[in-house]
């Protein structure tokens, strides 16, 4: 009597591996097999830098975009797990809003918030911040001031909750520059510059939040200047 | 003619052979138990961290209204993902998503679908009722991820594959309450089997981790490889000069740019290696503790301990056996 091939163990014998499972079974799974690496690859190529060919697969086969989707595996992987490419928004970034109250009195909101513990939480909250503030651009104009608006109403409900009542403010999206070793030397790094992203005022329009933009992403300061000459992944 | 027919036909035969081989030799049900009790643990300690913020993220004015999500779904749903700026798209939100989440309004609706939620999950974590508990695990965090994809960083999309494939094999058979449940009532039909047994559909779920896992690898290879920053050996200087980011302050280390310079290409280096040694037997252990090393430096530096627990687990899919402690052995060993 044959023994069963060992596990996990490339020495084993594809005849006694193929002995385990009947044909139509293994013929089944190794197309379905084959189906989802091909829809996983074609998540990847089509979320960075996709050819013609990757973004028409990606919305045309049927059940290819709601497959990956919902299973969460519609990624490009590398810029969330490339660590850092030295570009503007490889940076610190936060959300600051001002609330001015109806007593005079101020309030401020900082996003994340220094003091959150665990840490997870900590990460939801600047990864939001980190969203906010890298959807401000020329080619994201219609998308900059979703956030902001749920962030800013977000906290004249809270301020309100807790009695006061809100009569106007601001919200700011800001960038931590990050210091140069040779600003680190020279110990200027220790309170690091920060840079205005997005700047709104904080209106309450019968009962609504909204938010009147005053400052364009464009006159944004340049960000810190790293010794290399800085080279965009984005096109 | 008769060489290039023969040739042709050793080719497809060897290549089946290999693909048999690959993805149908049975693997030890304690690897694929060990990944899921990995993963079960990050998944409750991610949902738990919900608890306190769970109705400022998702109650009424929140801080992700389901109006402001279904805006932002617009480069996705017209194809235009790619005028948004590279390390926020794949945290946008996308078209076909669904949540149990977005069913529950108010702050009580919420707590107790939450509660329902870490339920799953701890049963999960402890290998009860697995076949279950895995597909409802499994929606449980695609739901938290949908509902909130804002909120998401790099761990979610590893936990979110590791528990996919997980669900695909008999992830209860070890380090589980199943296993142990089992043995204390005698079923013969569990009773009788080896202990850290061998199955196909494990080996299969093992091997698309290792897969997916080794994609990712060479996804971040690829990324650094592109990158000027990794060249030039500044990027860990950049990664550990983010005040807010990083869980302890290393940047004395400014007055040793060549210990910078080297951290950051051996970096790259294993990143590099990774997906391509990770497969030769003889590799994969050195390589797995150099993983390990890797990212226990990365963590402190980057402030991405979820990211370097959840890599840590992941690679456990690598192990050909993860040995049951002998406390836990109340039944037959191999």
């Amino acid at each position: 009597m044959k023994s069963p091939p060992r596990a996990t163990d490339n020495s084993a014998s594809s005849e006694n591996a193929a002995e385990l499972m009947p044909d139509w079974l293994r013929t089944t799974v190794s197309f379905l097999i084959f189906v989802h690496l091909f829809a996983v690859t074609v998540g990847v190529l089509a979320n960075w830098y996709p050819s013609p060919l990757a973004a028409q697969l990606h919305q045309r086969v049927p059940l290819l975009a709601p497959y990956l989707e919902s299973l969460d595996l519609d990624q490009a992987y590398v810029p969330l797990y490339g660590l850092t490419y030295g570009m503007d928004q490889d940076t610190d970034q936060y959300v600051e809003v001002d609330l001015k109250l109806a007593d005079d009195s101020q309030r401020q909101f900082v996003l994340p918030r220094g003091d959150l513990w665990p840490r997870q939480r900590y990460r939801r909250q600047q990864r939001l911040a980190e969203i906010a503030a890298d959807l401000v651009g020329d080619d994201t104009k219609s998308l900059e001031s979703f956030l902001p608006q749920a962030i800013a109403a977000h906290f004249v409900a809270r301020a309100e909750a807790a009695g006061g009542t809100v009569v106007g403010g601001t919200i700011r999206c800001r960038r931590r520059a990050v210091p140069t070793m040779e600003a680190a030397a020279s110990g200027k790094s220790a309170t690091p510059d920060t840079f205005d992203l997005y700047r709104a005022d904080i209106l309450r329009v019968g009962g609504e939040v909204q938010l009147l933009k005053t400052e364009a992403a464009a006159e944004v300061a340049p960000a810190p200047t790293q010794k290399t000459p800085k080279r965009r992944l984005t096109e | 003619m008769t060489a290039v027919g023969d040739y042709l036909r050793t080719l497809i035969h060897e290549f089946g052979a290999g693909w048999n081989r690959f993805w149908f030799t049975p693997a030890k049900v304690s690897t694929l138990g060990a990944v899921r009790l990995g993963a079960g643990i990050v998944l409750v300690y991610w949902l738990a961290t919900f608890t306190p913020d769970l109705v400022s993220y998702f109650g009424p004015d929140g801080l992700a209204p389901q109006s402001t999500l279904a805006n932002l779904e617009a480069p996705s749903r017209n194809g235009s993902l790619q005028v948004v700026a590279q390390p926020v798209r794949d945290s946008l939100p996308r078209p076909h998503r669904w949540s149990f989440l977005n069913h529950l309004h108010t702050p009580k609706e919420l707590m107790i679908g939450h509660s329902a939620a870490l339920a799953i999950a701890l049963l999960f974590a402890a290998g009860f009722a697995t076949r279950v508990t895995s597909v409802l695990a499994l929606a449980v965090l695609l739901s938290y991820i949908h509902r909130g994809p804002i909120f998401t960083s790099q761990v979610e999309p590893i936990l979110a594959f590791v528990m996919f494939y997980v669900c695909l094999g008999p992830a209860g058979k070890a380090w589980s309450l199943d296993r142990w449940l089992s043995d204390r009532r005698g079923r013969a039909a569990l009773a009788n089997v080896p202990r850290d047994d061998a199955s196909v559909a494990a080996n299969v779920s093992l091997r698309l981790i290792q897969v997916h896992l080794a994609l990712v690898y060479a996804l971040m290879a690829i990324g650094k490889l592109s990158s000027p920053v990794w060249w030039e050996g500044l990027a860990v200087w950049l990664l550990l000069a983010r005040s807010e980011s990083r869980l302890i302050d290393l940047t004395w280390l400014h007055a040793y740019p060549h210990v910078l310079a080297v951290w950051t290409y051996l970096v790259v280096l294993w990143q590099c290696a990774f997906p391509i040694l990770i497969w030769r037997r003889l590799a994969r252990p050195l390589l797995l503790v150099v993983n390990a090393v890797m990212w226990i430096l990365l963590a402190p530096v980057t402030g991405m301990l979820d990211l370097a627990v959840m890599m840590a687990v992941a690679s456990l899919a690598f192990v050909p056996r993860v040995s049951i402690p002998p406390a836990f052995a109340t039944g037959k060993t191999e």
